[in-house]
This record gives structure tokens, sequence and C-alpha cells, in this order.
């Protein structure tokens, strides 16, 4: 267990102060998947670094197994560093030694005999699938092989949590999405616990299930990647969300719905695993005297659970509406009325 | 043949003095050049132990040994030349000197060969628990690899052109052979052919710079 606690950091130079973290509190199980998603400068990347004691809180502490790390040696902090693997933007690889050497690294700090380092990249290429790629060099490698490698190596001394800075931002969208299904792999078959970074929102949705969002050095809002997705609070997570699972009229239907003369409301429904599955909207029309028509609407599965966002338009006397909204909250249905 | 002036055997003694010079120095350079380089770069600013006092020091003697004329370094520094090898003069006594005039200027090419390397490879080492000494030999070192053996390489043809002036303590070689035999006797003929021998022996160093720093990077 990670256990971020009231974390400050502030970054003093001759030019310009800046406070990349402000007060964050974050706690990791064991096992979870989390993104830490935001904007660059946002201190994301500040925080990440915290796990592993690249950084050093101004204020506050992070606790690794409910031990401080602040209370460790460099010697003892080195140690920990070797069970926390991490990965980066860029790769950092070797650029002058062979896939097998920079997987082999981390392993000859630990002073492995060299039989056990040739079986475990051996297991560790079969894992990251770069059989074949033994004896190249990083320059000969595609960015998604690279990132492999940069996988492979962070795996080799059985790490309990793996750290990804921008894993997947310096890749295409096809090599994003099996770099995400072998990370997704790694948490699955090994239980490594996960943290990655990120400003792409399509990574927190595809793997995650946990989520931070962090604007000015602060989280903003924080948990279960379903329950943040399917109803952002702060306008920068709307943002983010919106992005994924549109929740907005498009404008000629706004149009369209100023020449409507009689009275409507319009709803924004949300829809959640199996409610998503009952028949609500024909319950409602068959059994209350209102008109509905979906004018908008917008399905994910995330987690395995489907999120459905519906704008629906309601015609019908005050007291009929008041039976649909009724209705929905008997069912679960989540609502709000959207203003045009 | 053409006629050179000079015997054959002083010709073989000159080139073996001048090869004795650059490989000696060369390799006595390139060890303090590595160590002061590596003192240079990891006590900078953003480096790994940052230490202002010891860079600043390191800098200035680095400058202040750079800022001195070959050919007055060589007179300027007998006395220690005397205490270290026990003659003023010779071959032998010319290492000193060359010594003092490669390492800081070794010391420099290295220190840019160290700058050229990822500093996200450093960030790499220590998100792995390598200590300062491990990410000096696993990292940094191998991965500046091919640019210090063209450092070297670039190294080792200044110390070439430095041997010449090293005749004036008496320490022999082919460029000393050019100047007393050659441009004192106005013998011009002697003085192409040493010129020629220069010219290979450039050659021949940068080509095996060239080669094993292509080797080193993988390629």
């Amino acid at each position: 267990m990670i256990e971020i606690s009231h974390v400050s950091k502030r970054f003093v130079s001759d030019v310009q102060t800046v406070e990349a973290l402000r007060d964050v509190s974050l706690t990791i199980e064991k096992g979870q998947i989390w993104g830490i998603i935001g904007f660059s400068g946002a201190g994301k990347s500040t925080l990440l670094r915290m796990v592993n004691a690249l950084e050093v809180p101004d204020q506050g502490y992070v606790k690794l197994d409910g031990r401080k790390l602040s209370d460790y040696t460099e010697g003892e902090l080195r140690g920990v560093r070797k069970r926390i693997g991490m990965i980066f933007q860029q790769f950092n690889l070797l650029e002058s030694r062979t896939v097998y050497e920079n997987i082999a690294i981390p392993l000859r700090l630990n002073h492995t005999p060299a039989e056990q380092i040739a079986a475990r990249v051996e297991e560790l290429l079969a894992f990251v699938e770069l059989e074949g790629k033994k004896d190249a060099y990083p320059w000969q490698l595609s960015g998604g092989q690279k990132q492999r490698v940069g996988i492979a190596r962070a795996l080799a001394t059985n790490p309990e949590i793996l750290l990804c800075d921008e894993a997947t931002s310096a890749l295409d969208p096809d090599t994003t999405e099996s770099i995400l299904q072998l990370l997704a792999q790694i948490n699955q078959q090994l239980g490594i616990t996960i943290i990655l970074v990120t400003h792409q929102i399509q990574v927190v949705q595809r793997i995650c299930n946990r989520v931070a969002v962090m604007e000015n050095g602060q989280i903003v809002e924080q948990g279960a990647v379903l329950d943040v997705f399917g109803n952002p609070q702060r306008p920068i997570t709307q943002r983010f969300v919106r992005t994924v699972i549109p929740d907005v009229l498009p404008e000629s239907l706004v149009a369209d719905l100023q020449q409507e003369e009689r009275a409507y409301k319009l709803l924004k429904l949300r829809f959640q695993g199996n409610v998503a599955k009952e028949n609500i909207l024909y319950n409602i029309n068959r059994r209350i005297p209102v008109e509905s028509s979906v004018l908008f609407a917008a399905v994910t599965e995330l987690q395995h659970v489907v999120l459905g966002i519906f704008i629906v338009k309601f015609i019908g006397s005050e007291k009929s509406l008041a039976a649909a909204t009724e209705y929905l909250d008997s069912h679960e249905v989540a609502w709000q009325e959207v203003a045009v | 043949m053409i006629e050179l002036g000079v015997s054959p055997e002083q010709l073989v003694l000159a080139a073996e003095q001048t090869l004795y010079m650059v490989f000696v120095a060369l390799a006595i350079g390139t060890m303090l050049a590595l160590f002061i380089a590596v003192t240079l770069v990891v006590s900078r600013q953003q480096g790994l132990i940052p230490n202002r006092r010891i860079y600043v020091l390191v800098n200035s003697v680095v400058n202040t040994v750079r800022s001195v004329p070959f050919i007055i370094l060589l007179v300027f520094i007998l006395p220690l030349t005397k205490m270290l090898v026990g003659t003023r003069i010779g071959t032998t006594a010319a290492l000193v000197p060359l010594v003092v005039f490669i390492t800081p200027y070794l010391a420099r090419l290295f220190e840019n060969s160290f700058l050229e390397v990822n500093p996200g490879i450093f960030e790499t080492a220590k998100s792995m628990g390598a200590s300062y000494w491990e990410t000096i030999w696993y990292f940094l070192l191998p991965e500046a690899k091919a640019s210090l053996i063209l450092s070297v390489t670039t190294g080792t043809i200044g110390l070439l052109g430095a041997t010449a002036m090293a005749g004036a303590i008496g320490a022999g070689g082919v460029g000393d052979l050019a100047l007393t035999y050659g441009y004192e006797r106005m013998n011009f003929p002697l003085m192409l052919f040493t010129v020629i021998v220069l010219v290979v022996f450039v050659q021949l160093i940068q080509s095996a710079g060239n080669f094993f720093a292509a080797k080193a990077r993988g390629h």
C-alpha cells in the first residue's frame, strides 16, 4: 500500500518558484491501476516521483507499506527503488547497448549470477514478445518495441509497483493500445500495482480502475474510474471525460430545440451497469402520459460495466413530468436537467 | 630513391620516439582526464552530486593549464619535470609536459562527450536503485563510450602536433627531425617526407577512431 499524505513540493530557481504539489493526498492499494491525469505542469510527474523518492516532499509524507520514505537511509532507499519499476515517455534505453544488455542492467546492479541473468532476460523477452530482438540495438527498434524493452527492464527484478511516466505519449494509437494491453496483463498476471501518469484520457478509460485528476499541483477529483467518468464534478474532469464520453448536445439540435413550441424538459440520464439493459424509456412512455424522444446518446464500457449517457426530451404536463422523474429515481437512473 | 640526408636508422628512431611520446602521454593523460571529466560532470549544478566548490576549482585549473601555449608550458614546468623523472631533457622528460598539456585538453573533450549523454538515463539509473558509482560505471561511461573514443582520437592528433615542439627539450621525434634536419639544413625532400609521414599517422589514427566509435555505437 502506498500512502501519500498532505504532500507539498515547491521548486525554487533564480527565475521563478513553482508550486508543483499543494497538499496532495492519495492512497493506493495493492493491485490497483491508478491513472493520474492532468495537463502538462499540473504536477503529476512530480507526484509519481514521490513514490520512489526521486522527489522528496517539502511537507507531508509518503508511506510505503506503513513506513515513511523519509525514515529510510540512502542505502535502504536504493533497495526500495529496486522493488519499484519505472518506465518513461522517452524510454531512456542505453543507446549503446543491445536489448539483452538493457534488460540485464537491473539484474547486474543486483549482482545476479550470469546464468540467472540469461534465463531471466529470455523469460522477459518472451513476456513482452520481443524474442527475436535480443541482439538488436535501440536504434533498430520502433517506439513500441523500445517501450517493451523498457517494460521488460522495469520488470526484471520482480517489482511490486510499476510507475509509468507518460509511457504511451510518444506512441501512435495502435502501439499505445498494444502497450496498454501489456500493462493490463502485467497487472492481472503478476499482480503488480500500476500508477500511470498521462494526459490522454483514453489511457485511463482503457485500463485504469482508479483515477486522480490534477490541476495546478492539486488533486481536484479522485475515485473509481466508473464513478468519476460517469459523473464528473469539476470543469477540468468534465473536459477530459467529454472527449471520450460526449454529453453535450450538438449545435444543430440546440437550434432545432429553439423552434419547439410546446413545453418540454431536457433530462440527461446516466445508465450504469444492468440498468442500461432495462427498458426504462419504454416503460415511462407506456405508463406515463409523456412523449419522450432521445436527442443524444453515448454508450461506453468501462471496467466491463456499461455506461450510457442519454439526453432525452420529455413533453408533457408538470404532473406527468414529475411522475417520469420519480420513475427514474425509483429505478436508480441518475438524471439531471439540462439547460439549452 | 630520393636522398633524404638522414640515415634510415634515424628515421626509424624518430618514428619510435614520436609513437612512444604520443602513446605513453595519451595513456596517462586519458586516465587523468577521465577522472577530471567525471568530476566536472558529476559536480556540476545539474550533476549527480552537485558541488559548486569542487566544480569551480577543477574548472579553473583546467582553464588555467589550457591557456598556456605548449611551447611555453614545456619550459615553464621544467622543475616539475626534473622532480618527476629526474631529468629535464630527452624523450622521457618530454612526457611530463605532454601529459600536463593533453590532460586538460582531453578532460574538456570528455566533458563534452559526457554532456551529450541523454540526461534521462541518470533518472533511470536512480529509479533502478543504482549507486553513484554504478551510475557512472553502468550508465554514463557506456553511453559516452563512442563519443569518448572520438575525443581520444582528436586528442591523439593534437598530441602528435605537440610532440613536434618537444624537440625543444631534446625529445627527438619526427617533428624534431623535420625542423633540425629538414628546415635548418634546408632539406626540402626530408621535410616533405616527414609531412607525408605525419599525414599518414593522422589518417590512420582518425580512421581507427571512427571505426571503434562506430563499433561502440553498435553500428
